[in-house]
């Protein structure tokens, strides 16, 4: 029969705890996941090539005239709206533009609408009201 | 080829019982590094036989097998070994390694019949009719020797720590 002195010292002694054993030196077996994993991995990454591939086809631009009009008329429309007509901006929409009609229509017909202030008139319609013989 | 389960499982058995099964190794042969060779022999020659221990007490038997293992070393070496005293035995309380060396003293002091029980059953923590079984005598002469061991073992200590002071 152990007295509590017994299973005092009981307890005293369990925390000294065993030093740790060496690791068990085997060799695990290889893993047969391995063997599916590398041929999924080969077409995984076949896959990416492919789509990449293809990505950089489709977004190769291609000189078609219709794409070269639309880029043209943006392009007068921005030099008509970002600045005031020179020389140099009117050479330059003449160079950009497919024809010089269109150049010129561009520019011309800009339609421009100036907020007049409450006692100001605008001459256009002051004349257009007068009266002529 | 073994199978990967049963391999798991052992892995699992040595993490959980390796440290002292290491220990009562060292107990029986004095000398770590062929305690520690012992138990990894026995572990794996289960390995290797895939013939884990269907309906016997696992922790038990691993036990057996490594007081074998170690008693088969020291019959084919031909001599007895004394006790390693320089090679901590154990991981001692807020680091006190005095007590600590003071305890594997102590144990070392022990007859080998005691010294096994105590390991065994503190820290296998295995019941008394299991290490009766294990060594080969009645479960009330293992419980007998655990006591005579326990009071040689307190009063070693008693002599070296303030344990004694405290209790």
């Amino acid at each position: 029969m152990q007295t509590p002195d017994d299973e005092q010292f009981e307890r005293y002694l369990k925390q000294f705890r065993p030093l740790a054993a060496e690791p068990l030196p085997i060799a695990r077996p290889k893993r047969p996941t391995v063997r599916w994993f590398v041929p999924a991995a080969v077409a995984a990454a076949g896959a990416v090539i492919m789509v990449v591939v293809l990505l950089g086809l489709h977004s190769r631009p291609k000189p078609t005239p219709a794409t070269d009009a639309v880029d043209s008329f943006a392009r007068i429309e921005l030099l008509a709206n970002a600045e005031p007509l020179t020389i140099r901006s009117a050479n330059a929409l003449l160079a950009s533009a497919p024809s010089f009609k269109e150049a010129v229509d561009r520019v011309a017909f800009q339609f421009q609408v100036t907020p007049l202030s409450k006692d100001t008139h605008s001459a256009l319609a002051v004349l257009s009201q007068e009266k002529t013989k | 080829m073994p199978d990967r389960t049963q391999v798991t499982e052992l892995e699992q058995l040595y993490r959980k019982h390796g440290s002292a099964l290491l220990l009562f190794a060292t107990a029986i042969s004095g000398e770590r590094s062929r305690a520690q060779d012992a138990v990894h022999q026995v572990f794996l020659k289960l390995i290797e036989d895939g013939s884990l221990l269907q309906g016997v007490e696992v922790k038990a038997y691993l036990f057996a097998c490594v007081r074998n293992a170690v008693l088969n070393d020291l019959k084919a070496r031909h001599r007895n070994v004394a006790l390693d005293y320089e090679c901590a035995w154990f991981d001692p309380p807020d680091k006190d390694y005095a007590a600590e060396r003071n305890l594997r003293r102590a144990m070392a002091a022990l007859p080998d019949d005691q010294q096994q029980v105590i390991v065994l059953h503190v820290w296998g923590e295995l019941t008394f009719p299991q290490i009766g079984e294990l060594l080969d005598v009645s479960a009330n002469t293992a419980a007998s020797r655990y006591r005579y061991a326990l009071a040689k073992l307190r009063e070693s200590m008693c002599a070296k720590e303030d344990f004694c002071a405290n209790s």
